[in-house]
């Protein structure tokens, strides 16, 4: 058996497991593809209804491998978020990497940029502020040496309604999740409502070991007023998407606001931002981080939907005719929803490819030829066309040779 | 690999677009750009200068002075749209004053055509027939260039544009060669002195 199981009590017997729960952990690496991977440790957990956890068959809580299947979650945000808050719709190939890249700390600031619908929201948004509260103190692999529950992390999005969507299923989690609240009973509330000092649909304050200014989740909405908070982490998560492409104002007090909004990090050395995000419009916000701020990673791969021919997702867009149907469905906003290039021929009228570029070298300029300029030097000294006055060019001018004048009618009499 | 001596590349043209008012924090504004170009005797044109920022005017005349001072530029050309004329009087009152020579041509932009449209007008035969060259470290032109006309910032390019616009097109050799050809016929024919015609040969 490799799965992970719920039981009530023990005179009940096993409960059978909800569809939603998946099997063994998922493989955390891309490549070999699945079925050339080499197996992984199955796993069994039992979570009695006390909410202590134990490895199935074992009388006691707490054993070795409930441990070690802890630490692991602990270190994979992808493990985490498929076996914990049970995200069963990502795709290992895709989503694998992806992860790696969010959690890897340093770079401290990091942006996402992928297509709509990969679920980079999913994973930013909502399981990593998760991932981030439960790391213990000797192993935080955002924040070293300190407990993950005294993380306060600020979660933005466009509207303030756009940012609390991301909140609730941190909620939801931390309330309901019988994993989450069996591996980590230090993170959660009994009671929230009751217990937490703060706990609402933008706010809520984790039983942390000291009391800061800064809850531990926060939701805010693109423009709130932000002084006096300094929290740990920040998530920007698609600050610019078609209000602000319709409108270059609109872009540019985004663009300001979270340039303003990461100087507010409680240490600017060590705090941690990340962005998600899609390409909009040409001069957007991702647009201007990649220009001007080079502390930032971009991640190079899982910009397009397409990548070396193949569907990067297909788990979503696998279906025969994907990419034509949201080619149609999505016109010109398709290149830059699904394949993030402001560089696409039906957007833009001069393409990359045809510029030109040269080195200057001392006082000489250096440039490769191509036949383009073989093609100039010869419309520039290919021979006149042959006019009917050339043959009579430097005559003189007499009754042969005004006759065929008059005959190529070049002369004009006048009556 | 083929070498043009930066000497070669006479005369030189350079354009400004003064843009009004200081760097704001508020929202988008354009920004004064300065860019110079020089062609060959293809007609390829190589963009030896492109520079864009939100300056004081100050500042920007300052500018004006250093880059004609460097590429010596034939012609200065600075749009003079509305009170864009008043901004090239000062300046050539400050160069007066300064006695110093300053080849500024005041452009008018027409107002009946859109802005993208003359942009395009001037950049696509150049840029479909591989006719303009940049430098590698011209990183914003080159983004102006490719993100067109979706960028809202389209200084440089309408820079780039303007100074194209004034580096009169490059006349095909052979136009010469037909009237010389013509001419020392003529010549031979007519009996003409040896020497007239080594004379008219060498123009």
């Amino acid at each position: 058996m490799s799965r992970v199981r719920t039981k009530k009590t023990a005179d009940e017997g096993w409960l059978k497991p909800p569809p939603r729960r998946p099997g063994p952990l998922p493989p955390d690496t891309v490549t070999p593809p699945a079925e050339a991977e080499p197996p992984l440790p199955s796993f069994e957990v039992v979570v009695e209804k006390s909410g202590q956890i134990r490895q199935a068959g074992a009388s006691q809580a707490e054993g070795e491998e409930v441990r070690r299947t802890r630490a692991r979650l602990e270190g994979s945000l992808y493990q985490f978020a498929r076996v914990v808050l049970d995200y069963h719709w990502l795709a290992p190939k895709l989503h694998v990497p992806v992860c790696r890249f969010i959690q890897t700390c340093p770079p401290r600031r990091k942006f996402l940029l992928m297509p709509r619908g990969h679920c980079k929201s999913t994973l930013v948004a909502q399981a990593l502020p998760l991932h981030m509260a439960i790391q213990p103190a000797e192993r935080n692999i955002y924040l070293p040496g300190e407990p993950g529950v005294d993380v306060t992390v600020l979660i933005v999005g466009e509207r303030l309604e756009r940012a609390q969507d991301n909140f609730r299923p941190i909620q939801a989690a931390l309330q309901e999740n019988e994993l989450l609240r069996a591996f980590w009973p230090h993170v959660v509330w009994e009671n929230p409502r009751r217990e937490a000092k703060k706990w609402n649909d933008s706010e809520m304050i984790l039983p942390r070991s000291r009391e800061f200014t800064d809850p531990s989740f926060r939701a805010v909405g693109m423009g709130a007023a932000l002084a006096g908070s300094h929290p740990k982490g920040m998530i920007f998560d698609d600050l610019t998407t078609e209000a602000a492409a319709n409108s270059p104002p609109e872009m540019q007090k985004a663009i300001n606001w979270s340039k303003n909004a990461t100087a507010m990090l409680f240490d600017q050395q060590f705090g941690l931002i990340w962005y998600t995000g899609t390409r909009w419009a040409v001069a957007d916000l991702p647009d201007h981080r990649m220009q001007n701020s080079p502390e930032i990673q971009f991640n190079k791969r899982w910009r397009s939907m397409v990548e070396d021919g193949e569907i990067i997702y297909p788990n979503k867009f696998g279906y025969e005719g994907a990419v034509e149907s949201l080619q149609k469905e999505h016109g010109v906003m398709f290149p830059l929803l699904y394949m993030n290039s402001v560089g696409d021929s039906t957007l833009t009228d001069f393409s990359e490819s045809d510029l030109r570029f040269y080195n200057l070298v001392g006082d000489e300029l250096e440039f490769e030829e191509n036949e383009l300029d073989a093609q100039l030097v010869k419309d520039m000294n290919t021979p006149a066309r042959k006019s009917d006055l050339d043959s009579l060019r430097g005559r003189p001018l007499d009754a042969q040779t005004y006759a065929l004048l008059r005959l190529q009618n070049h002369v004009r009499v006048r009556s | 690999m083929t070498t043009i001596n930066l000497a070669d590349l006479q005369p030189v043209w350079a354009f400004c677009d003064p843009a009004s008012g200081e760097a704001s924090l508020k929202r988008v504004a354009s920004r004064s750009a300065i860019v110079v170009a020089a062609p060959d005797h293809l007609g390829r044109i190589f963009v030896l200068y492109a520079w864009a920022a939100r300056i004081p005017a100050g500042d920007l005349m300052e500018r004006i002075y250093a880059v004609n001072e460097r590429f010596a530029p034939k012609s200065f050309g600075i749009e003079s749209n509305g009170l864009q004329t008043l901004y090239k009087g000062a300046i050539l009152r400050d160069a007066s004053l300064r006695e110093r020579h300053l080849p500024l041509v005041g452009i008018k932009q027409p107002t009946t055509q859109q802005k993208d449209n003359r942009i395009r007008g001037y950049l696509q035969p150049l840029i479909g027939n591989g006719k303009l060259f940049l430098r590698k470290d011209m990183v914003e032109l080159q983004h102006e260039i490719v993100t067109f006309p979706m960028n809202p910032q389209k200084d440089l390019v309408d820079a780039l544009a303007s100074v194209c616009g004034m580096i009169p097109a490059a006349k095909p050799r052979r136009r010469f060669d037909v009237e010389r050809e013509a001419k020392l016929e003529y010549l031979r024919r007519s009996g003409a002195p040896l020497a007239e015609v080594e004379a008219a040969a060498k123009g």
